[in-house]
């Protein structure tokens, strides 16, 4: 077997478990409040951050779902801002 | 943009190109499907579950490879632009198909324990110091999520409202999706399977993809190198082209020694000049060719007028515009762009 190098400092695996379950929550955490805001803003905010969506397509609108999801705080400020301008 | 969002805004040649994309990747599935259950018999045979991983897994890899090698060939002949014209839907496709692969793995290899899936995947192998046994699943996880990122954004709201720069680099992390890719591949699936059939075909696609880069990019900096002069005080008119060499339907890309492309646009026996950036994306509109009297971009199928640099409506992109002037078959350029969408009438010439 080939090795990258000789020696890793040796780590619990207890540790390595908290670590992944920590990692694993914060994701998901952060992922389902984008998922619920997302649902929200596709149907109900896009239009005062982008004055092409007024009207919009359902296709259009469930299309934005998943990348509002993933950039949910870039679009939560946009929300904000385009109601301060409106 | 100036129209109202759609999903995607469909024409025939979309359909056409999603009809042979979807038909490519189910061909594709099922030969590799059916030839794995055929050729591995016996004390050979694998579980289906993991032929469809590899079906999959290397389709996806196929198809990002792919996508990486159409800009350059796009470049190098005419003849692969209808590839690049809906690209956009070949990389939500790959993302699927990676998706989908990345689905049956967790659901194969970490779906029947005590422990959350996803917490499987981060901890079930930590030989961080080994070849053969490295956890290239944390590469495939990265591919996977640029790969989404890319996906999920590829639509046009996003390119207007991520603003045009921020959404380049985020696809240009394309990229290292692909670095990521390509060590998944290599610190995985190479290292279980002794197959040379499959190593040689990852090593030369990875070849292949950085060699057609570096080609293009040599191509593109010696036709640089030719760029016409202008000083930095400018110059009023110089010269760009005998009208002779323009064909029909397609423009002759010149270089201003600024930076600035200008592509020379001949449409039946008009003479126009025009940026060669898309206001769409920054596609080279010089590489497209005029399509109902306007001129199409080859990445999406933008339009503009060439007389005025403007999309037909209800589409309000502009582009900038150029002075031409004719002196016997010699055409001079004034290379001072005229603000985008400002019409400038077009040179006419007589036939032959």
């Amino acid at each position: 077997m080939a090795c990258l190098w000789p020696s890793l400092p040796s780590h619990d695996k207890n540790d390595d478990m908290a670590i992944a379950e920590l990692i694993v929550q914060g994701v998901g955490t952060y992922l389902t409040i984008g998922l619920i805001f997302a649902v929200f803003f596709a149907f109900a905010g896009v239009g005062r951050v982008d004055s092409h969506a007024k009207g919009a397509t359902l296709g259009f609108r469930v299309l934005i779902i998943p990348g509002v999801a993933a950039l949910w705080p870039m679009m939560v400020v946009k929300w904000l801002m385009g109601k301060k301008a409106s | 943009m100036g129209a109202r969002y759609e999903a995607v805004q469909w024409n025939k040649n979309k359909k056409v190109y999603d009809f042979f994309l979807i038909a490519a990747i189910v061909v594709y599935l099922t030969a590799f499907i059916i030839s794995g259950a055929l050729t591995r018999a016996g004390d050979q045979a694998i579980s289906p579950a993991i032929l469809l991983i590899r079906a999959f897994g290397s389709c996806a890899f196929i198809l990002l490879t792919l996508i990486l090698m159409i800009g350059p060939l796009a470049r190098l002949s005419s003849f692969f632009l209808p590839i690049l014209y809906n690209r956009r839907h070949l990389g939500v496709a790959t993302f699927v198909i990676a998706l989908i692969h990345a689905i049956i793995v967790v659901f194969w290899y970490h779906g029947f324990g005590e422990l959350n899936p996803f917490v499987s995947v981060l901890i079930s192998n930590d030989r961080f110091d080994s070849v053969s046994q490295f956890p290239f699943e944390v590469f495939g996880v990265v591919a996977l999520t640029i790969l989404f990122l890319m996906a999920a954004t590829s639509h046009d709201f996003w390119l207007a409202n991520l603003s045009a720069r921020t959404w380049k680099n985020l696809h240009m992390l394309v990229y290292i999706a692909y670095a990521a890719l390509a060590l998944h591949v290599g610190l995985g699936f190479l290292q279980s399977e002794q197959a040379s059939f499959y190593t040689v075909l990852v090593y030369s696609s990875v070849g292949t993809v950085i060699a057609m880069h570096l080609i293009t990019g040599f191509r593109e900096w010696r036709r640089d190198g030719k760029s016409i002069w202008i000083g930095k005080g400018g110059a009023d008119w110089v010269y760009v082209a005998n009208v002779k060499e323009l064909r029909d339907g397609r423009a002759k890309v010149v270089g201003l020694g600024t930076g600035e492309k200008v592509a020379i646009w001949r449409n039946d026996n008009k003479i126009s000049a025009t940026s060669n950036v898309c206001a769409h994306q920054g596609g080279p509109l010089g590489e497209g060719r005029i399509i109902d009297d306007c001129i199409t971009c080859p990445w999406h199928g933008f339009q503009y007028d060439p007389a005025n640099g403007r999309s037909p409506p209800p589409y309000t992109e502009k582009i900038e515009t150029f002075e031409l002037r004719l002196e016997e078959d010699a055409l001079f350029i004034d290379p001072k762009p005229r603000a985008p969408g400002t019409p400038v009438d077009p040179l006419v010439i007589k036939e032959n």
